[in-house]
């Protein structure tokens, strides 16, 4: 299987405050293609800066990445642009839909500056919103639909461009837990589908839907085994898996 | 992408009419101003060009200065027909013009009157509308007949036609009654027309045309001219021709070191206008640029407002792909379109202003499409220039900062 994320001893530094805040501590990471992996972490473990890092939004101080095998590390800010729109879909915990723009155009707006044209970026919008059930909302705005609807929405959106990987930030954080198990299976469908995703959550049944759990505390990762999935075995890269206090909401 | 952006732009102005209006405000005020104020400078001009037409580039007018003048420096009959005898003269007209009352049933206005004998329709075109001109006999006469000023007569009568009309006119004590014989325009009547009054605070005066010598007559006895028309042989020389009959006139009276002559031709007269029209849109242009750059500086302001409160939306659109290109270039036309449309509003209001003004001073207002194109050039470089500021500003924000932001 090909890798679509590949991280090797990557430490992220902040030093905008006084004292510098180590928030990765020497992480090694791998996501193949067609992986579905969780995140957990309580606040303040640095899985922000990871899915940060991951989302090209911010670049490590050191260490080495490579998203669908290109290394990030001397990329242009427009370089990073041009990828996150190319190989990242982004589903974010208070959905950041563009509130002036109907369903429909909130869609089509990664392929705006993919620079397709009108006709085929809305026909691909309107299929993709299609596929999660909000067809017949496409005109409508996004404060005129509830949480569940923006939210397959942004599902629509991070996945309209067919990227490489759906990065998934805290996606059930703002909804209802009937509309939180539609989204879900809305993700896992599309992973079943062949589209590598990870998830970030605090929410142990949240990260249950996942074929692999990572678990993050002070900048470092460790992976859990999957009770669901007794048969993957134990991954000793990252070391002893035994974690069992984890922040369960 | 430049059609998106030009929606987005678009849905955004829409969004805060109010403040996208007030933001336009100077940018309207700036090509406004311009817009009217050479209307109504290229429409005088025109006006003066097509009035002074009639007058001819060869002739040239002298007066002796009212104010210095004195009874033995006033140009008389030996003096025309001294100057009639230089070479370089082709032709001499003299002419008396005064001021007076008109006297119709109990009403009195302010007169002008111009004493003219047969030359003067060769200097000064005068059109018959109605009635009829004089005839030479009656121009080399003192007979009491009068034309009547196209713009006078509608004063005098309104839309009735005056002609046979028997009016009483007074100058200094004298009192004269004289007959309306006909309507007739001539190449000094719009341009009299456009100064609403005589700066007195008085209204513009009723002006009539009689025989040079029933006007010399109303003025005093004697014959004693206030203006001369003299048209050169070549009009090339209308220069040298003016300063030969000043030499001459200055010769017989022997006043040479008073300077009492005035000489005046069409092209004198028309540098003057320019000089005047040129005055005014300098200044109106200056006003007008202060108030754009003011409009700039205010675009520049709510651009800034509009990156802040939409911080948020430009880490959504870098997250998804945006480059600072896309971001600035989404700025940039944001504030171009509200200075081009503040441009389209200045124009429109600008055309309706001079066609009024145009109207009120009596003449035909004109813009032309090249100045209409290049204040909208103008106004959009406004917003082109005060917009890179904030557009630079959004497009440099983080994403994760921006994205934070609530």
């Amino acid at each position: 299987m090909p890798t679509t994320i590949s991280m090797k001893q990557v430490n992220k530094i902040y030093t905008t405050g006084k004292i510098p805040f180590h928030a990765l501590k020497d992480v090694d990471f791998e996501v193949e293609q067609g992986d579905f992996v969780a995140i957990m972490g309580p606040s303040g473990s640095g899985k922000s800066t990871l899915m940060n890092i991951i989302g090209l939004l911010d670049v490590p101080s050191s260490g080495n990445y490579e998203l669908n095998g290109i290394d990030v590390k001397d990329l242009s800010d427009d370089d990073r642009a041009y990828l996150r729109n190319q190989e990242i879909g982004f589903v974010f915990q208070s959905f950041h839909l563009l509130p002036q723009l109907t369903l429909l155009e909130n869609v089509e707006l990664p392929l705006v500056y993919a620079a397709m044209p009108g006709r085929e970026r809305r026909e691909r919008a309107r299929i993709a919103l299609e596929e999660v059930g909000l067809a017949r909302w496409q005109n409508h705005r996004p404060l005129e639909v509830s949480g569940g609807q923006m939210q397959r929405t942004s599902i629509a959106r991070a996945l309209v461009s067919s990227p490489a990987l759906i990065l998934a930030d805290e996606p059930t954080g703002n909804i209802d837990s009937q509309a939180s198990s539609e989204i879900m299976k809305l993700i896992s469908a599309f992973n079943e589908r062949g589209t590598t995703v990870v998830l970030i959550t605090h929410e142990r049944d949240i990260a249950e839907y996942a074929s692999r759990l990572i678990l993050i505390r002070d900048g470092r990762l460790s992976e859990e085994q999957m009770s669901r999935h007794a048969d993957v075995g134990v991954d000793t890269r990252f070391g002893a898996p035994a974690i069992t206090e984890v922040n369960h909401v | 992408m430049f059609r998106e952006s030009m929606k987005m732009a678009w849905a955004s102005l829409l969004a805060n009419k109010m403040r996208s209006l007030l933001t336009m405000l100077g940018i309207i005020v700036g090509i406004g101003s311009v817009i009217a104020i050479v209307g109504v400078g290229d429409g005088a001009k025109n006006l003066i060009m097509d009035e002074f037409e009639g007058v001819g580039t060869s002739s040239v007018i002298i007066s002796a200065r009212s104010s210095e003048a004195e009874q033995q420096d006033m140009i008389t009959v030996v003096d025309i027909e001294e100057m009639r005898n230089l070479e370089s003269v082709r032709l001499v007209t003299p002419s008396v013009s005064g001021f007076g009352y008109i006297h119709q049933h109990t009403r009195e206005s302010n007169l002008m009157f111009y004493g003219v004998d047969q030359d003067y329709p060769q200097f000064i075109s005068m059109d018959i509308i109605s009635g009829r001109a004089f005839t030479p006999t009656e121009l080399a006469s003192r007979q009491p007949i009068a034309l009547i000023e196209r713009t006078s007569a509608e004063k005098l009568v309104g839309n009735s036609d005056p002609v046979g009309e028997i009016v009483e006119i007074s100058s200094g004590g004298r009192r004269q009654t004289v007959t309306i014989e006909g309507v007739v325009e001539t190449s000094a009547s719009s341009f009299m027309s456009m100064a609403p009054d005589t700066g007195n605070g008085e209204e513009m005066p009723i002006t009539l045309y009689i025989p040079l010598q029933a006007a010399q007559e109303l003025i005093s006895d004697r014959d004693y001219f206030s203006m001369i028309l003299v048209m050169s042989d070549n009009p090339n020389m209308v220069e040298e021709t003016g300063n030969q009959v000043i030499r001459l006139l200055e010769a017989n009276h022997n006043n040479s070191d008073k300077n009492i002559y005035n000489k005046r031709n069409v092209t004198d007269l028309l540098d003057q206008a320019n000089r005047i029209i040129g005055i005014v849109t300098t200044a109106i242009s200056a006003i007008a640029a202060l108030s754009l750059l003011v409009g700039g500086i205010g675009v520049m302001n709510i651009m800034l407002v509009s990156v802040t409160e939409r911080t948020k939306e430009i880490g959504i659109r870098k997250a998804l792909g945006a480059t600072t290109g896309d971001i600035m270039f989404q700025f940039m036309t944001e504030s171009v379109i509200v200075t081009f449309l503040g441009g389209v509003i200045g124009v429109v209001i600008g055309l309706v202003t001079s066609e009024l003004l145009g109207n009120l001073l009596g003449f035909e207002a004109k813009v032309g499409i090249t100045v209409i194109l290049v204040a909208l050039i103008f106004s959009s470089s406004v917003g082109l220039f005060f917009g890179i500021y904030p557009a630079r500003k959004a497009s440099l924000l983080h994403p994760i900062d921006a994205l934070r932001n609530e």
